[in-house]
């Protein structure tokens, strides 16, 4: 062969050669691994992401239970006898960027925002939904939970609403409203804290979208969000907003004669309704329990009532002492004497649904924003409603007086929901101090914990 | 008849009569002659004139000239001088001879094996240590890495300890990963080998290249900088090691015997205390203690001994769960070839058993490589490899068992019961009765096959095509038996591999007006490989657990009810797969010989890559000099070879995992929300994720002086990887606390030096020595987003920090010990990380980058010696400024509750105004200010980990039988026979490791590790 001939021989070699460039050659995985641009291709689909979220609500530090339990040891509701770290700082007010509580709250929270979020809000699902019914239902179930979980965070790492507070610049919690499902979106994810107003804007308006394009037909134990769920939590948003007619319209329709919900004769079914199977009436929406091994509110029940059966956490001297001890039904319900102290039994249960928002606690609001809008007769009227179930009898009549029914309320509203972690929040809400800590201060809330702050340099630490 | 054959029936004819008529020997014929320089036909002087077969010689005059008698005119005269190449001469009728020497210029003819081809070193313009078989076998190793330590500047070989099959860690000029694997690629006659680092198995890591035959190989390169290594693209960025195993070659058949025997021994005992120190240290502790705040009470030593129970027995343990090694190895290898057929067959057999009691090594490895000439123009060939390896892994380390020993294995434990039965300590396993019941066997096959056809196509064109297949099949076995537990349980877990490749090369070379010459090659190859693996988990009733290859009786699969029985599961892991892509090509340009160019091009496409990045293009350039060829240095008399030759290009290390680039989503209908099945997305898509790369620059001189009777390289060299695969965090109000994408930035600078010299060669003696020194500076110059230093951190507090080493020691520095009470004072650090006073509290905020988790220099010193009929050799290997983190010793000093101390804890602090290093005694239970950490990571258990260690020392005695015919050689060595260190304990170190990233950060980490082998080895070759 001449040499001039060679060289397009060997350019013909390696095209030949060069044509099994393959892509298919490239393409190499297990068949049992399911990739998300194989898998996630229906709105069916993007529903079981949405369960996903759904289930994530009640991780470790989300809806399962731990945080009241830290929120009542910062307002001194409950006490801690162990030395475990992350309990000692929120008994003593000095929470850091370690805290582990802090830092599951924030973390996991968020993941389950991103689930909701990647299940309707995100370039994913928007390419499945643009084709069919545009989505509306899983848009107002990951609105439901991100609302929730903005609320949860803003209440734990954000500064509590007031004129004073609500526009602080960065003193609320950075606004999750997309998912991501590419890294490299994840890597440039840096956002800073929104302001306390921002967030409250967010979660109102997410509820509000949820309560409007919510299906209709979902039970309170279906565990998926109801209308009526996304009613009494924007009842229960407004209340921590001050904004006292708007609790009323989003309640009127819940707190009702005759309606779907009422208060159990028993002040514990609720609580007890994943291990007697016994439904109650008072639940708004809970995230249901199947089994002990499925524990929804584990964070709460496993504190107060360990299986291990070495108590740590008491109800403090002061939550045992705001009890009409001998008259107060709630008193011998919740609390047992065992070795020359009080035992919460509230959550001595194998497993129990995490309750989200119950009607005893919506009907407090109700009660105390009727009262605010100065309809006392109906104030009263739900107030004695507490008030019988828990004494037997009704204790506070419309003619004390609207600052008189309202401190009643207040009351009960204490010890009805004793040991939920509420107790922090009606302290600042009330701008009342929290053992000595200004209640608009950063000592009672969480540090940006350290996962954010390392992905996230900028952003301003409490 | 021709005259070959003639020669031959002579040769038979000759050999019948000297042994039928030694009479005839007797008779000696006298030879005179001359020895000229071939070139410039000058007499050489002192050249050594020996008669092959007999010791007389004798050496030429001031003119060339010489005498010597000879038994007969078939004698052989071997006739050598430095600078020059031997000459075999037969006497023949002549009785003067003119004998002619040609100058040596081997050091440039030398074939080099290159990526995807040969070349002269003349040639090569990269940067290129070859080790030949010789050395390779020098050491009674049973892993061919395990004997490169020493021998090749640049290359850092650190075996993980003295384990039977145990493997070494190869650091090509430092290591740019962190958490991708480390290790260069290995290519084994052009099969591709998976890099990675080997199962764990206990508290062993496996060493998968333990099943290549070390007696196969002819020779190893090792490719290190990215001329070289450019070639194979996106897996280059660690270097190349290519292996070529022997071949057979034309002429009488030769066949090879060796055999050998090696007793191995611990190369470090650990000093530890008896048990009468054992109790006073212990009731010290409780006394300081109390002093200290502590309110504890002296009732019983631990596992409630009184003191007279606990002085019946002070056990060794060290020495009942270590023994003498008895290793042996026999290979058999034949080679032969005609114009037609060439072959080559091996067998070998290796029983390898460690000074620790109950490891055992057994490899059987067969080769057959053949070559056939079909045509003229067309070649083929068939390479194929088997082996089968038994092992059997000992307890050591954290897994227990020698580990055990040294560390919670108390002296007043004894080893057995009254009744022979292995005692059941309170507190701890028995570390000997761990030995025989905490028991782990695999049986590994592995077949390796490469096809490949040779066709001319024309003159100096030629098209080469390979198809490679790389099988293994592992079973690993593990029984626990009711001896330690209640439960006894057995497992067995199957893991299969296939790799294949096949290329096309295409090779043309073209010279032009005489002065320039060109060589292309092109190439494309494709690559895959699947791995799967299953697991079966027995738990049996006690008393009636057996290995499950024999077949016991196992428990049902099924509960009654139908539900699965959880004492006998089977689990069957997904497949793991990738695949590659390459088109290549090089281009090599000479000008007058004297000026080289290479150009090499690669582009790589993997599985493994993001579909934004799919293919990643890999190019290098580089230059050669050779200025020994200019007019100015020609024919000079003391510079013989002056090479410099300079590079720069682009590698990768595609060492990331198979299938990092998918978004997933967790199915499995296990995932129940209120009964229902709900999905997560698990994984996030990467489409950008591609390979690190690493840029390099070399420059290099090679030199020889003195008829190169002195010749070596020196080479400087720059690295710098980027796109690091890490674990970056990310802004966890995402949903995600951290993600791995291509960020992280590290850099290796290095020099290396590399001098042979033949310092006599005479008649009866000869002496050579080969030194190679080589630094290397390894640097993170970026983590991405990385913001704290625990980010990605190792074993035993090891960090990856910017400015500092992959690896570093994070720890508190220690000071000193308080002559006042005898507590550690640490350096005390201000929140800008500068010292700031002193402390006695222990705080991790006081860390601080220290120590060096890689040397600053290592290197070998070999020298071989020869009189008459001896060799002798001396390799030793050293390192300079690296430092070992005792992960171990802080339990072993300080634990004293549940471990049995070291002895040197005696030398503690007991009472105030004591000077010493070491704390007092506590059990951890001083209070307040008093209180000693026990568990503290502190800079009092980091280490120097200098050594110079005598590898190796063999003695050989070499005897020709049957008039050169045969040649029989039996040797004595030893491997570590003395080593010089600042550490107790064994400085030369790997601890096992799950993943590539704790292999890369904690390289520096013992904890219980087994030392390195002592060991004592003779044995003979035979060949003829």
């Amino acid at each position: 062969m001449k040499t001039r001939n060679i060289i397009p021989a060997l350019l013909a070699l390696i095209t030949t050669l060069g044509s099994c460039d393959d892509m298919a050659f490239l393409e190499r995985k297990d068949e049992s691994l399911a990739l998300t641009q194989d898998s996630v291709r229906t709105e069916q689909d993007l529903e079981r992401l949405m369960l996903g979220a759904y289930n994530g609500m009640r991780a470790n530090g989300f809806m399962n239970g731990i945080v009241a339990v830290a929120a009542d040891l910062i307002a001194d509701d409950t006490e801690y006898t162990g030395a475990t770290f992350e309990w000692v700082q929120a008994q003593t007010h000095k929470m850091d960027l370690f805290n582990p509580i802090g830092r599951d709250m924030w973390n996991n929270t968020y993941r389950t925002i991103n689930y909701a979020n990647q299940a309707a809000f995100s370039p994913l699902a928007d390419d499945i939904l643009s084709g069919g019914s545009g989505g509306t239902a899983l848009k107002a179930d990951a609105s439901f939970i991100r609302a929730i979980g903005h609320f949860h965070l803003v209440r734990h790492f954000g500064l509590p609403y007031s004129d004073e507070t609500k526009d602080i610049k960065g003193r609320g919690v950075p606004i999750r409203s997309v998912g991501f499902v590419n890294i490299a979106d994840v890597a440039v994810g840096e956002l800073q804290r929104s302001t306390v107003d921002s967030v409250y804007a967010q979660v109102i308006a997410d509820l509000r979208f949820a309560a409007e394009n919510l299906p209709a037909g979902r039970q309170w134990n279906g565990g998926t969000a109801t209308i009526d769920a996304a009613n009494a939590m924007l009842a229960k948003v407004y209340f921590y907003k001050g904004d006292m007619a708007a609790v009323v319209d989003h309640a009127k329709n819940i707190v009702k004669d005759n309606g779907p919900y009422d208060l159990d004769a028993d002040i514990a079914a609720k609580f007890a309704g994943a291990a007697t199977k016994i439904p109650s009436k008072e639940v708004i929406f809970m995230l249901p329990s199947t089994a002990t091994g499925d524990d929804s509110w584990g964070g709460i029940r496993e504190r107060y009532n360990p299986s291990s059966g070495a108590v740590q956490y008491f109800p403090s001297d002061a939550a045992i002492a705001a009890f009409d001890r001998a008259n107060d039904i709630r008193f011998a319900t919740f609390f047992e004497e065992k070795n020359g102290r009080y035992n919460s039994i509230k959550y001595n249960y194998a497993h129990m649904d995490a309750i989200i928002i119950a009607y005893n606690e919506l009907m407090l609001y109700y009660a105390e924003a009727l009262a605010a809008t100065n309809d006392t007769a109906a104030a009263s009227k739900w107030l004695n409603r507490i008030e019988a179930r828990a004494y037997g009898a009704a204790k506070t009549s419309a003619a004390e007086g609207k600052e008189n029914i309202i401190a009643a309320i207040q009351k009960e509203r204490r010890l009805e929901l004793i040991n939920q972690g509420e107790r922090i929040h009606e302290l600042k809400r009330l701008k009342k101090d929290v053992r000595g800590a200004g209640w608009n201060q950063s000592a009672t809330l969480f540090q940006i914990p350290d996962n954010e702050q390392n992905g996230n340099p900028g952003i301003i630490p409490n | 008849m021709n005259k070959r054959k003639e020669h031959r029936g002579l040769r038979r004819l000759c050999l019948a009569m000297l042994l039928c008529l030694p009479v005839l020997l007797h008779a000696q014929i006298r030879i005179t002659g001359r020895v000229i320089d071939n070139s410039t036909n000058e007499p050489l002087a002192f050249v050594n004139i020996v008669v092959e077969g007999t010791s007389s010689g004798t050496a030429t005059d001031a003119d060339g000239k010489f005498a010597i008698s000879v038994p007969g005119r078939e004698s052989v005269l071997q006739v050598f001088y430095i600078g020059y190449i031997t000459r075999h001469v037969t006497v023949g009728n002549s009785t003067s001879l003119d004998i002619r020497l040609s100058e040596d210029t081997q050091l440039l003819d030398e074939v080099i094996v290159v990526g995807y081809g040969v070349q002269n070193k003349r040639e090569v313009t990269g940067s290129i240590a070859k080790v030949g078989s010789e050395e390779l076998t020098a050491i009674p190793a049973s892993s061919f890495e395990n004997a490169l330590q020493g021998r090749a500047s640049g290359v850092q070989i650190s075996q993980s300890n003295g384990l039977a099959g145990a493997g070494s860690t190869i650091r090509v000029r430092g290591s740019g990963a962190i958490t991708a694997g480390g290790e260069p690629l290995i290519v084994i006659d052009g099969i591709p080998i998976d890099q990675n680092t080997g199962n764990r198995i206990g508290a062993i890591n496996d060493n998968p290249l333990a099943s290549l035959g070390v007696s196969d190989i002819e020779s190893l390169e090792i490719l290190k900088d990215a001329s070289a290594t450019a070639i194979y693209g996106s897996r280059g960025a660690n270097g190349v090691v290519l292996i070529t195993t022997k071949r057979g070659s034309k002429g009488r058949v030769q066949i090879s015997f060796n055999t050998r025997v090696t007793l191995s021994t611990p190369s470090v005992w650990f000093d530890q205390v008896g048990t009468e120190d054992y109790i006073m240290l212990y009731k010290e502790a409780v006394e300081m203690d109390n002093k200290y705040g502590g309110g504890l009470t002296y009732t019983t030593l631990p596992g409630g001994y009184s003191e007279a129970d606990a002085l019946r027995n002070n056990t060794d343990w060290q020495k009942e769960v270590t023994q003498t090694g008895v290793s042996s190895q026999n290979d058999l290898s034949v080679g032969w070839g005609n114009e037609k057929l060439r072959g080559y067959m091996g067998i070998a057999y290796t029983d390898e058993s460690s000074f620790v009691v109950a490891d055992n090594f057994k490899r059987t490895n067969a080769r057959l490589n053949l070559d056939y000439n079909l045509f003229k123009w067309l070649g083929a060939g068939v390479n194929l490899s088997f082996s089968h390896i038994n092992q059997t892994y000992p307890s050591v380390s954290w897994d227990g068992g020698y580990g055990r020993a040294l560390s919670t294995a108390l002296p007043y434990y004894p080893i057995y019961n009254d009744d022979g039965s292995f005692y059941k300590a309170p507190t701890t396993n028995n570390p000997v009765a761990e030995m025989y019941n905490k028991t782990r066997k695999s049986f590994r096959d592995r077949t390796m096959a490469n096809l490949y056809l040779n066709a001319t196509i024309a003159r100096d064109l030629s098209l080469r095509l390979e198809a490679n297949v790389d099988y293994s099949d592992n079973a690993l076995y593990y029984l626990y038996t009711s001896v330690l537990t209640a439960n006894p349980q057995s497992q067995l877990g199957n893991s299969y591999r296939t790799g294949r490749n096949a290329k096309a090369l295409l090779n043309y070379g073209l010279r032009l007006s005489g002065k320039h010459s060109l060589k292309f090659l092109a190439g494309v190859e494709m690559l895959a490989s699947a791995s799967a693996s299953n697991q079966h988990n027995v738990r049996f009733t006690a008393g009636e657990e057996d290995w499950l290859f024999n077949n016991p009786v196992l428990p049902p699969e099924y509960n009654a009810d139908g539900s699965r029985n959880s004492n006998n599961t089977y689990t069957k892991n997904p497949v793991s797969e990738y695949s590659f892509i390459s088109f290549f090509g090089r281009i090599n340009y000479a000008y007058s010989d004297r000026y080289m160019l290479t150009a090499t091009f690669r582009r790589d496409g993997s599985s493994r890559f993001g579909a934004n990045n799919k293919f990643g293009n890999f190019p290098a350039l580089s230059v050669g000099w050779l200025l020994t060829e200019e007019g100015f240095l020609k024919g000079n008399n003391t510079i013989s070879l002056l090479k410099l030759k300079a590079g720069y290009g682009l590698t990768g290390n595609a060492e990331i995992p198979n299938y990092a680039q998918w978004g997933t989503v967790d199915t499995r209908s296990s995932l129940l929300y209120n009964g229902q099945n709900y999905w997560i997305i698990n994984a996030l898509a990467n489409p950008n994720l591609r390979w690190e790369t690493t840029g390099t620059f070399d420059i290099g001189l090679e030199y020889g002086l003195l008829k190169n009777r002195i010749s070596g390289e020196i080479a400087f060299y720059s690295k710098r990887s980027k796109d690091l695969f890490l674990p970056v965090s990310a802004a966890s109000s995402t949903g995600y606390t951290g993600i791995l994408t291509n960020v992280g930035e590290v850099s290796n600078t290095g020099f290396e030096f590399m001098i042979k010299s033949r310092n006599v060669v005479a008649r009866h003696f000869s002496w050579t020595t080969d030194f190679n020194i080589s630094y290397n500076k390894n640097e993170v110059l970026s983590l991405g987003n990385q913001s704290g230093p625990d980010a990605i951190g190792g074993e035993g507090d090891t960090r990856v920090l910017v400015g500092h080493p992959v690896g570093s020691n994070y720890l508190v520095k220690f000071l000193r010990v308080d002559p006042a009470d005898g507590a550690p004072v640490f350096e005390k650090l201000d929140a800008n990380k500068q010292p700031a006073g002193e402390t006695k509290t222990y705080s991790t905020d006081d860390r601080q980058a220290v120590g060096h988790p890689f040397p600053d220099l290592i290197g070998g010193l070999n020298n071989s010696f020869t009189w008459k009929a001896f060799d002798m050799s001396l390799l030793f290997s050293f390192q300079l400024g690296g430092s070992v983190y005792d992960d171990a010793e802080k339990f072993q000093m300080n634990n004293t509750g549940s471990w049995r101390p070291l002895s040197k804890k005696l030398e503690r602090w007991q009472q105030p105004g004591d000077l010493t290093d070491i704390a007092r005694m506590t059990l951890g239970s001083s209070k307040g200010d008093n209180f000693i950490n026990p568990s503290r990571n502190t800079t009092e258990y980091l280490h120097d980990a200098s050594f110079l260690r005598l590898k190796n020392l063999s003695l050989g005695y070499n005897l020709p039988l049957y008039r050169n015919k045969m040649k029989l050689r039996i040797y004595a060595q030893a491997v570590n026979l003395f080593i010089l260190k600042n550490y107790f304990g064994e400085p030369e170190i790997i601890r096992d490791m799950a993943s590539s990233q704790a292999r890369n950060v904690s390289i520096n980490v013992t904890y219980l590790t087994p030392p390195q082998a002592r060991t004592y080895t003779i044995g003979l070759n035979l060949t003829f």
